[in-house]
């Protein structure tokens, strides 16, 4: 069960980092530090609420947090989430080698001669 | 590893064609695509055609993981570029196979697979994810130096 847990997130997280936009927020945030909604809205040529439905799936997934001084909302990034992605990929890695390897092994088996 | 990629160079001890038939020939292909170390070799079907698709039913214990795509580059013997599909892995992935002849008994495979593919050349500076993890690295090292 906690492996499909560990999946499940993966997968969302992957999803939450497929659109370029969310991606370029991302990249904004850690370069600016917390940022007012607002003021990440001016950096893109969409709505206010388009900007605010994308920093929800990142935040929904916690690559970023909120916090609320009154009306005013402030994001950060939070990267640690990140680092599940990168071990997959270290994982996927480690089984391509393991089949490139098989596949070697496979092609030599037929020629003894 | 700094970018949402995966990149494997290996020689392979036989002809060129023999390492490229290897990858649309069902019987050959799994026989060596294991799932995770010794887990059982999978069912596969392959539509050996630019359009056409795979499927590989990974059988990983408790449960079958399919994993499928379609192909997109056929160029025997050098070049084979198909999507890969996996139930977790979200939505898009590529993985290309460059084949380049070494000898006439051996082949270096170039193994490519990459996430995000076409945003990711379309936007490398602006959305890019590699651009993402530069800044992650960037900022854990200065903290970490004046720690």
């Amino acid at each position: 069960m906690n492996e499909l847990e560990d999946n499940v997130r993966l997968s969302n997280l992957l999803k939450a980092v497929s659109d370029t936009t969310r991606r370029s927020l991302l990249t904004l945030l850690i370069q600016q530090g917390p940022t007012r909604v607002t003021d990440l809205a001016n950096f893109y040529d969409m709505s206010l609420n388009a900007v605010s439905k994308h920093i929800k799936v990142l935040e929904k997934v916690g690559l970023v947090t909120r916090t609320n001084h009154g009306r005013v909302h402030w994001i950060e990034a939070n990267l640690e989430p990140v680092q599940i992605i990168e071990n997959w990929f270290r994982e996927l890695k480690s089984i391509w080698e393991l089949r490139l390897d098989n596949l070697n092994v496979l092609l030599n088996k037929g020629k003894k001669s | 590893m700094t970018e949402l990629s995966v990149n494997i160079t290996k020689i392979i001890n036989a002809p060129i064609e023999q390492v490229f038939d290897a990858w649309l020939d069902p019987k050959i292909l799994s026989s060596f695509m294991q799932p995770m170390p010794g887990m059982p070799a999978p069912e596969t079907e392959i539509d050996a055609s630019v359009g056409g698709r795979f499927l590989i039913k990974m059988d990983v214990g408790d449960q079958i993981i399919p994993h499928e795509g379609s192909y997109h580059e056929i160029e025997k013997p050098n070049l084979l570029v198909f999507s890969w599909e996996s139930p977790f892995s979200g939505e898009g992935s590529v993985v290309t196979l460059n084949f380049k002849s070494l000898s006439a008994s051996s082949t270096e495979l170039n193994l490519v697979h990459v996430k995000f593919p076409d945003e990711e050349s379309r936007s490398n500076h602006e959305g890019g994810w590699t651009a993402i993890l530069d800044l992650l690295n960037n900022t854990t090292s200065e903290s970490t130096s004046t720690a």
